[in-house]
Parts: C-alpha cells; sequence; structure tokens
C-alpha cells in the first residue's frame, strides 16, 4: 500500500514540475514583441573583412550594394557606418522591409558640395566624397549615410504617419538639417542625429555637437530609439 | 521503521517539488500587460469630433469622398453645417480661403479650399495612425481602380511621396513605395490635363520629379 502511496506522489510530483517550466516558457515568449519589455539584445557585427570580400559581404550581411568608384578606406567606412546601426535588429527590419538591396552610388560629382548625399530612387542613395580618408570624418560619414538611408526607411515603412503625429506635431522640425526643412527631411534627420548627436559637430550648431538632443527634442528621441532602434542606444 | 523513512522521503521529494512548481508557476505565470492608452493625446472635444455620434465607415469606404461633402458642389455653409466651425481659417490668394479642422489628432489639420464664390474647390485629408488601423490596404484599393493612376504629380518639399491622381475618379492619393498613404485630395472629377493646369498649381505641387535634396 506504500509502495503505491509514493508512486502516487511522485507521479504527480513529475506531473506538476513540467507544468511550472512550461509555464516558465510560455511567459519567455509572450515578452517577445512586447514594447514595454526589454530591448532586443545588441547583434554582434564581425570587423570589415579585407579588400577583396567587403563589397560582397556588404550585401550578404546587410543588403547594401556598392557601385560607382571607391577605394578600401571608403568601402571601410560604409561598412563600419552599417555595422553600427545593424546592432539593432529593429533598424535592419525597418531597413530591409522590402527585401530589396539598398544601391549605394560613390565617386559621383556633387553639386551639393562635399559630406552630402541624396536619395534618387526607392532604393538608391548617393554618397558624395569623400568617403575615403580625410574628408568628413567618420562621424560626418556616419551623419551623412544615416540621413539618406533613413529616406529609405521612410519609403519602405509606413512610419511617418506616427512620426508627424508623435515628433514633428510636438517637438517641430529638427533645427539641425541644414537645407530647406520638412516632414520627410525631419524623418530622416531624427534617425541620423540619434546615432551621432554626441559626436557630430553640425554646421547649423556652428559646428559643435548636439548633446541637448534628448531633452530639447524629447519625442524624436524617443521615436528613434523606441520605434527606429527598438532601444538600442548609442 | 524502514518504512517510515521511505514515505518521509518520498512525502519530502513531493512537498520539494509542489514547492518548486508552485514557485515557478507564481514568478513566471504570464502577467495581465498593462493597458495602453490607443493615443497618448485626448481628442479635442471639438464641432469635429462631436458632430460624429456614430462611428465613421472605413477608410476603404471613405476614400471617394470626404465626409459627404463634394467638391464643385458643396459650399462654406455645407462645410459649416456638416463638420461644424473650423478651428483656423486662412485667406489665400484672390480671396479664397483654407478652412482647418482637426483630425482625431490634435497636430493634424484637414484643409478644406474655398472659392472666391465660397464653394468648396478642394478637400486635403490627413490619415492619421487611428485611420490607418481602420483602413482597408491600397492594394485592395487599388484593385477597384485596375486602370491604375491618371498621372502622378508631386509634393517639391517631400522626396519619399508622391501623388497618384486618379483624376477622372476626383482623388489623389499621397503614398510612398511601401503603399503607405499620408494624405488624399478631393476635387471635382476632371481630366488629368486639366488637373495639372488647375489643382498642381493651386496646391503648389509639381508635375517634375522634385530636384534631389540632400
Amino acid at each position: 500500500m506504500y509502495k503505491k502511496l509514493i508512486l502516487l506522489l511522485l507521479f504527480f510530483s513529475f506531473f506538476l514540475l513540467p507544468t511550472a517550466v512550461f509555464a516558465q516558457s510560455s511567459s519567455w515568449t509572450t515578452k517577445v514583441g512586447n514594447p514595454s519589455g526589454p530591448p532586443p539584445g545588441e547583434i554582434s557585427i564581425p570587423p570589415p573583412p579585407p579588400p577583396d570580400q567587403i563589397k560582397q559581404t556588404l550585401y550578404d550581411l546587410f543588403g547594401i550594394n556598392l557601385v560607382g568608384t571607391y577605394n578600401y578606406e571608403g568601402a571601410k567606412n560604409i561598412y563600419q557606418t552599417i555595422a553600427l546601426v545593424a546592432k539593432s535588429s529593429t533598424y535592419m527590419t525597418n531597413l530591409n522591409s522590402r527585401k530589396v538591396p539598398v544601391t549605394i552610388h560613390l565617386g559621383e560629382q556633387s553639386s551639393f558640395g562635399n559630406c552630402t548625399g541624396f536619395k534618387s530612387g526607392p532604393n538608391d542613395i548617393h554618397l558624395y566624397n569623400p568617403l575615403g580618408s580625410g574628408g568628413c570624418g567618420d562621424a560626418g560619414v556616419k551623419y551623412v549615410m544615416i540621413h539618406e538611408l533613413g529616406h529609405i526607411i521612410d519609403s519602405r515603412t509606413s512610419l511617418r504617419t506616427r512620426f508627424v503625429e508623435d515628433a514633428v506635431g510636438k517637438d517641430g522640425y529638427l533645427k539641425t538639417y541644414p537645407f530647406k526643412n520638412s516632414d520627410s527631411e525631419s524623418f530622416a534627420e531624427m534617425i541620423a542625429d540619434y546615432v551621432v548627436y554626441k559626436v557630430y559637430t553640425f554646421s547649423m550648431l556652428g559646428r559643435k555637437t548636439f548633446p541637448q538632443y534628448p531633452s530639447e527634442y524629447p519625442n524624436y528621441y524617443r521615436f528613434a530609439r523606441d520605434i527606429i532602434f527598438g532601444g538600442i542606444e548609442f | 521503521m524502514y518504512i517510515n523513512k521511505k514515505i518521509f522521503i518520498a512525502l519530502f521529494s513531493f512537498l520539494f517539488l509542489l514547492a518548486l512548481s508552485v514557485i515557478l508557476i507564481i514568478v513566471f505565470l504570464p502577467k495581465k500587460s498593462p493597458t495602453v492608452p490607443s493615443s497618448p493625446i485626448s481628442p479635442t472635444p471639438t464641432s469635429f469630433s462631436t458632430k460624429t455620434t456614430t462611428p465613421p465607415p472605413s477608410l476603404f469606404t471613405q476614400k471617394e469622398n470626404y465626409k459627404n461633402i463634394f467638391p464643385g458642389k458643396s459650399t462654406q455653409e455645407d462645410v459649416i453645417n456638416q463638420l461644424g466651425a473650423p478651428i483656423k481659417t486662412e485667406v489665400i490668394q484672390n480671396e479664397e480661403k483654407i478652412l482647418y479642422y482637426p483630425t482625431n489628432n490634435n497636430f493634424i489639420l484637414n484643409r478644406i479650399y474655398l472659392s472666391k464664390d465660397q464653394n468648396v474647390k478642394y478637400i486635403v485629408r490627413k490619415i492619421t495612425s487611428s485611420d490607418q488601423a481602420e483602413a482597408g490596404s491600397y492594394q485592395d484599393f487599388l484593385g477597384k481602380y485596375p486602370k491604375g493612376p491618371s498621372g502622378v504629380v508631386y509634393d517639391p518639399s517631400d522626396n519619399v511621396y508622391k501623388w497618384l491622381v486618379f483624376s477622372n475618379n476626383g482623388f489623389a492619393l499621397f503614398v510612398n513605395d511601401s503603399g503607405n498613404v499620408l494624405s488624399i485630395q478631393y476635387f471635382k472629377p476632371m481630366s488629368f490635363d486639366e488637373y495639372k493646369a488647375t489643382v498642381v498649381p493651386d496646391l503648389s505641387l509639381s508635375i517634375s520629379v522634385p530636384k534631389p535634396q540632400p
């Protein structure tokens, strides 16, 4: 009789424990996609590959297609910039939502001056000199490239509607953009400033950095942090 | 004595596993998600929003007209009767006016353009995120118009969105490459040539692709 009792107790014990473990695992599942939950972990990106592999690696890892004239330094700058923002899987999901590569055109003559760029089509951006050594500096390259990629995100997602309501409506246009401002330009600028505001010296701010970005444009900052980068901060 | 020891071990094991199970269930059971307000901004109780007592029809069914106001037919009086007083009125060139009405987001305003003789010329309706939630898909909508738009025009300040003009149907959609609709224009049905000659200059649009802007 005792044996039966022992077996019965052990049976229920082993039944209950997996139930508890299951409850634990399903609670992990519910955390996925919860905006109030912890931000997704940063993705580890390998360092820039050697010259003969960098173009292919950019394409394979990030969906970036380099065309035009460039040297290894230029390609490396592109790689380091996209590697920086690609730490956020949310950013890459936003950028690659059309599953079509982004083509970056390099080495063309600029009508806007150095350290500028523009978006020419749904999947194309042009970055002007100098992406090699010297020139814009690391922060300048990041600022221009992330701004232009911001236009690609704008064209591939429906985020503009919420951006205008949540950020532009409350904080106005972003003052760092040096040309004619608009919802479109402030959208791209919001993303670029989020990444470089501590290190880039903005022409519109008298060549100073913008440490007050989070406090002066809190709704921009929050939108970039939470919606564009999924909680990853720089 | 030997049996008692076995019972003791079994009971201890049982109670230990039971306690462990209960603790795990309590700690990791999914908690009720906090209630998230649908919009951080409470809609202003304007005449525009209080007029509607029943839920508005979906955006999809509203695409071809706006609140039963028809450019070329409705007058300023019809607009006021339908929507109440505007929150702002702007007089533009040739004594024409723009009446501004709030959407369900305080920062986003719809515009109704009136001619000098107080007839409705155009409506520019903004699509808010709550409109999007109830909107039918853009692709579904285009399915109703298999010929596609009569043409494309541009807003010079926007290098991402463009206006797809269904001129014979009297509306245009401001869309990006993913099909997100930001605004809808309503106007009197006309040919695309007439649209280019009248609506484009009146709304400061452009028939050519905007020059690249950094």
